[in-house]
């Protein structure tokens, strides 16, 4: 036994390591943003003919960005209506199927959106082989109604309608029971209850989801790519990329200075939305374990109809769409027994080089991606529970900083920092996969870290305290009482960073170059230079993929916290 | 194994004297309870005792080993102690036998002596049956002796207890009281048993240590405390009693006998010790109004409350002071009785 100095006793988590990890997610969450500011800002002395002010001068920005306010303010309010009909239906009366409904409904966030534009794609417009088949499709030569403003909206709304759902629901599932009971027995009528009760109870959760929907749709930019840069419809993110790809790192100021006001826009979102959580936060008072539900008694049937209506709407369609887009020749013509081919399906298999490429790069970032941020995540976790609340607020914000950045901005960042050889080593990542990676680390860090975190915070210290009593050592008890305990968390959001990361578009649409290309990157060039068919067959298997592996996190569920499946109650 | 010492231990959360010099000297071998009401500190002291929380002042020592000073401390891992969680903490990825062997796989024991260790510790608490078993296929009464059982399996030199009892229901806390005597009387170990439930501090321990608002007030068995209150505090929160003014004598003095009533006569205008009263020390007895009455000291029934073995009755005196007495029957309320005190205990001003 010996006396050891109270600063280092080993309660506390190392000093090293604690600093390690605080410099990794230094490196990998707040120098790129500042690297970009400092890009964006670095000739101010010239006033008004520095970058910043002549990017703010042009009329083509200002274009952009009053179209990135339009789409995603209107597909905001799509997501929005949507969202909250599934959320207050799922919640709150006692409809059927409720774990398949809301499966159904998280899917669209979990399919990458240029896969969701290149379904909707082939559902709509003449040459779709889906209207083929069925005889309705438009005649040939009318315009694809999807290439418009609206038609961006509309995807926006569907793909981030799932994001409203999920914060509404939070609200719901908190609201106690008794209060609306208490409410009934006031002499409330039902429209009475939801003017009077749910809907001010819920006040905030609204919110949240709303400014969360409209911070992803006005960073998205797989579906205003597909759908605007044909028909010349830029909006910011699609700007930026369409300057990028056309000058080269040339406009890199230029671009910086974009990505600053893009990113100032989505930072105001999220300050409202932080807003909102924080006023009013009323402490909610009462009995919450039982579940509400409004009996619908007759109406039950008609809404459980119109929900899956909505669904085989926004998901069912396009998908069938996709399917069959895969398995026809070329597109306008229909599918029959004659015309039924698994021809793009072999071309994707046989055809050397790309797809395999695509297919193996895209696994190897995501795989090794998602290892290395379990490992981090564990780690941040278990020293961000014994440091001080300062810190680890502090360090929570900055994490965030990266995943609530339009990707672009990311990129962009990225593409600043590592376009010269790093100094010291002199090693070069530009061009590399290793600068996707990075990329991928840091803006997949917050989604691997919070099912942990809420995991590890939901353990009990005696568990751990128990242990250390027992004579463990800090990395015993870490072995063997937190990692077990904390395990599917961990997993959980493995998963949850592979899936988002195996076909993300956005970061590495900016970062790939020639044979470092991914998943989402080969479907976005497929479908550009006219190739659908190919794109619609490579995609049916991305969706299969992401369909497999939400299983498999609805199966291992049951060892999670509550909330870190979404689609879960 | 030795004495446990506490000397002048402090602890301070932001400004708040939360534990403010504690001195104690516990001999080994004893069971110590820690008594006092909520958010007094209790959990704090047991917690430094333990080594989860550093010492803002003082020292803390097993014998000729100092644990823990404001400097520097042995961490727990260190200290060969044991420890029953309130929430029992046992690890629920683990059976029963693993959770009971986990603290042996940190000490040197030869392989051989592992299982028999586990073994032994299960056997007494009586859980052999389900070493298999998992924590959540246990009852709450079961997972206490398993969280029991680790902390006896490495012959621990002090044993700490936070409320193990708090969550359980009368009848188990009865046979765990009886448990943790026999695990006293069996191992020998300092046990160091929190609980803000005097009867239970009372009926295990044989030094009561009570604290209020991070002091300790007093440090004695449980019989001097009941019967000898160091404050009207103490007092007021042992047992029942009422604490009556009378004639002033010398502090911390029992009192029997005939002259206890004259000492609370109506007439006896300078009134300035405070004395406790217990309620089986008051004998009560029904005036009959028709006739002449002696002057004896009298008092009105306010309230009753039927306790099963007997009533315990509510008085007022004329002079406005209020005491607790039981009777075996019934008395009608608002009824003059007639009082007779046999004992009382002078309390320090
Ligand atoms: N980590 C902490 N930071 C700040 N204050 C604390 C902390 N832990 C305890 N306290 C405060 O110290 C005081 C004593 O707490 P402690 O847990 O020791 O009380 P206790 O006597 O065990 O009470 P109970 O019977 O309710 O368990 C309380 O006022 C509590 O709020
Ligand atoms: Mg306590």
């Amino acid at each position: 036994m010996t006396m050891q100095p109270i600063s280092n006793i080993s309660s506390q988590p190392s000093r090293w390591l604690l600093s390690i990890l605080l410099l990794v997610i230094l490196l990998l969450t707040l120098i790129p943003s500042l690297r970009l500011l400092i890009e964006a800002l670095k000739d101010w002395h010239l006033l008004g003919d520095s970058t910043f002010a002549q990017v703010l001068q042009e009329p083509s920005t200002w274009r952009a960005f009053s179209r990135s306010l339009y789409t995603s303010g209107l597909g905001t309010l799509i997501a929005v209506c949507l969202g909250s009909l599934f959320a207050f239906s799922v919640t709150l009366t006692n409809i059927r199927a409720k774990t398949a409904l809301v499966f159904c409904f998280m899917l669209p966030m979990m399919i990458p959106p240029q896969v969701t534009a290149l379904s909707w794609l082939q559902l709509m417009g003449p040459g779709s082989p889906l209207l083929n088949t069925l005889g309705l499709a438009p005649a040939l030569g009318s315009p694809q109604p999807l290439y418009s403003a609206e038609g961006i909206a509309m995807l926006l709304g569907i793909q981030h309608a799932p994001l409203v759902f999920l914060a509404l629901r939070t609200s719901l599932i908190h609201l106690p029971g008794d209060l609306i009971e208490a409410a009934r027995l006031s002499g409330a009528r039902q429209h009475h209850i939801w003017l009077d009760i749910i809907l001010p109870l819920t006040r905030n959760g609204l919110i949240a989801g709303t400014s969360i929907a409209f911070v992803s749709a006005l960073g998205n930019f797989g579906i205003p790519a597909m759908l605007g840069i044909p028909a010349s419809y830029y909006v910011l993110p699609t700007l930026i990329y369409q300057k990028m790809s056309g000058f080269g790192p040339s406009v890199l100021p230029e671009m910086a200075s974009l990505s600053v006001l893009i990113g100032v826009l989505a930072l105001i979102g999220i300050q409202i939305q932080q807003y909102a959580a924080q006023k009013g936060r009323f402490r909610l008072l009462g009995n919450s374990s039982k579940a509400q539900s409004f009996d619908l008694k007759r109406g039950r049937v008609g809404l459980e109809v119109a929900l899956w209506l909505v669904i085989s709407l926004i998901l069912m369609a396009p998908l069938l769409a996709l399917m069959t887009s895969s398995l026809v020749p070329a597109l306008g013509v229909p599918l029959t027994w004659e015309t039924l081919t698994f021809s793009a399906y072999d071309e994707m298999v046989s055809r050397q080089g790309m797809t395999r490429r695509a297919f193996s790069n895209s696994l190897l970032l995501s795989i090794s991606a998602a290892l290395l941020l379990m490992v981090l995540s564990i780690l941040i976790a278990n020293s961000l529970r014994k440091s001080s609340a300062k810190i680890s607020t502090w360090l929570l914000s900055s994490i965030e900083i990266p995943y609530a950045l339009p990707g672009v901005v990311l990129a962009i960042a990225c593409i600043l920092l590592f376009a010269k050889p790093l100094p010291f080593i002199n090693l070069a990542l530009y061009g590399t996969l290793w600068i996707i990676f990075i990329a991928y680390l840091a803006r997949f860090l917050s989604v691997a870290l919070k099912p942990v975190l809420a995991s590890i915070n939901e353990m009990d210290p005696s568990l751990e305290e128990a242990a250390q009593i027992a004579g463990a050592s800090p990395s015993r008890r870490l072995i063997d009482i937190v990692l077990p305990l904390i395990a599917p968390a961990v997993g959980a959001g493995g998963l949850l960073v592979f899936l988002t990361s195996v076909n993300e578009l956005t970061v590495s649409a900016l970062l790939w170059s020639a044979g470092r290309e991914t998943l989402g990157v080969l479907i976005f060039n497929l479908d550009e230079s006219g190739d659908s068919i190919l794109a619609a067959a490579i995609a049916v298997l991305v969706v299969l993929m992401v369909f497999v592996l939400m299983m498999l996190l609805s199966l291992c569920a049951r060892y999670l916290p509550k909330g870190v499946v979404p689609w879960q109650s | 194994m030795a004495e446990l010492i506490l000397n002048q231990v402090s602890k301070v959360f932001e400004q708040n004297p939360v534990v403010d010099q504690i001195s104690l000297n516990i001999p080994q071998g004893s069971f110590v309870a820690l008594l006092g009401p909520s958010g007094c500190g209790k959990t704090t002291t047991l917690r430094m005792l333990a080594g989860f929380e550093t010492l803002s002042g003082g020292e803390l020592r097993l014998g000729h080993q100092t644990l823990a000073t404001a400097k520097a401390q042995i961490s727990p891992e260190d200290r060969n102690m044991g420890m029953v969680f309130q929430s029992y903490a046992l690890w629920p990825h683990m059976t029963v036998a693993e959770n009971v062997g986990y603290p042996l796989k940190h000490r040197r024991i030869p392989s051989g002596m592992y299982q028999k260790k586990v073994n032994d510790a299960l056997e007494t608490v009586e859980m052999m049956p389900y070493a298999q078993r998992y924590p959540q296929d246990l009852s709450g009464g079961q997972r206490q002796r398993v969280a029991l059982a680790r902390c006896l399996v490495t012959d621990p030199d002090v044993v700490l207890l936070d409320e193990p009892l708090a969550n359980l229901d009368r009848h188990l806390r009865a046979s765990m009281e009886e448990s943790f005597r026999a695990f006293h009387q069996r191992t020998g170990a300092t046990m160091i048993y929190v609980t803000h439930d005097q009867a239970e501090a009372m009926s295990l321990a044989n030094q009561i240590a009570v604290m209020e608002k991070g002091r300790l007030v007093q440090w004695s068995s449980p019989e001097a405390l009941y019967h000898q209150p160091k404050t009207q505090w103490v007092a007021e929160f042992i047992g029942q009693g009422s604490i009556l003014m009378g004639q002033k004598v010398p502090e911390n003095q029992t009192l029997t006998g005939e002259g206890v009533n004259a000492l609370f006569h109506p007439t006896n205008e300078r009134a300035q010790s405070a004395f406790l009263v217990r309620p089986q020390h008051v004998q009560i007895e029904l005036i009959n109004a028709s006739l002449p009455q002696s002057a004896t000291l009298t008092a009105r029934v306010i309230s009753q409350v039927y306790r099963g073995e007997r009533y315990e009755i509510h008085l007022e005196m004329p002079n406005q002071q209020r005491l607790q007495a039981f009777h075996p029957v019934a008395v009608p309320i608002g009824a003059t009785v007639s009082l007779n005190l046999t004992q009382a205990w002078s309390l320090a001003a």
